[in-house]
């Protein structure tokens, strides 16, 4: 499938779901096992279970034409707030009580597609970091 | 002291909390009789382009409400920029998402994308937060 019709898609998604989930095409590396559709599958990250059956209604008008893109039915896979911190932590980095000061900022891309595998980076003379001991 | 709650993170002395794109995405003063807020972000990187100068609209289809110490911008029935101040602090909830952004806070975060950024302190810096 073409880099433009996977941007597409999700764009297709995002505009019907009002980009409530996080989205990204299953991911050969980070993703194990494998299923009929792999390659067409799409994760919703941070969705609980109550939610899936009205996501899958908002997406209903686009279903069909996700259909005729790819050939094939769309998949989508579930994965829970709990889920989505345990296996997905690298996609959504935590910035947490650093102190910025005199002229240090925080940059980030801006967000792509689906909204994930972005990192913020800080920048500047003084930052201080809160350190916590490990459990 | 100037101080800006966006997502439980906090600006002090900032003077542009958030830049998106090159642009600040706000900025407020607070006159006798009530705030002025301006609000700009343009397209790209959003669906649509939206610019409020003083509390004037002057692009895009949306609503500013303004009362004594608070500020809202809507888009339809959404909130895009909801500002409350109080004393020398100002809370700010944003939501870009109907913009085709994703950029929104919620009581305990900023999310941008992916990331989240809580707790925060951010001091005298010019630009706090710059996105793209």
């Amino acid at each position: 499938m073409k880099h433009e019709t996977r941007i597409e898609i999700i764009r297709l998604i995002e505009n019907a779901t009002n980009y409530d989930y996080p989205l990204r095409w299953v991911d050969e590396e980070t993703s194990l096992g494998d299923f009929d559709g792999r390659e067409v599958a799409i994760d919703v990250f941070n969705i609980t279970v109550s939610e899936q059956i009205d996501f899958l209604t908002r997406i209903r008008q686009v279903r069909n034409k996700i259909r005729e893109m790819i050939g094939h039915r769309g998949v989508f896979i579930f994965h829970s707030s709990e889920s989505t911190r345990m296996h997905y932590a690298n996609l959504f980095p935590i910035t947490h009580g650093v102190l910025l000061e005199a002229g240090s900022s925080i940059r980030i891309p801006l967000p792509g597609p689906g909204g994930t595998g972005i990192r913020p980076v800080l920048s500047g003379d003084t930052i201080c970091l809160k350190l916590r001991k490990a459990a | 002291m100037n101080r800006i709650q966006l997502g439980s993170n906090l600006f002090e002395d900032c003077e542009n909390v958030l830049i998106i794109s090159g642009t600040p995405l706000f900025s407020y003063k607070v006159e006798p009789g009530g705030i002025k807020l301006s609000f700009n972000v343009y397209s790209p990187p959003a669906k649509t382009a939206i610019q409020v100068e003083d509390n004037l609209k002057k692009k895009g289809d949306v609503e500013v409400e303004i009362g004594k110490n608070y500020a809202v911008i809507k888009i339809g029935k959404k909130k895009l920029l909801e500002l409350s101040v109080e004393g020398d602090t100002a809370v700010i909830n944003l939501d870009l998402r109907p913009l085709g952004l994703h950029i929104y806070t919620d009581p305990n975060a900023l999310h941008v994308g992916g990331t989240q950024l809580s707790q925060n302190i951010i001091k005298q810096s010019r630009n706090g937060i710059s996105i793209g």
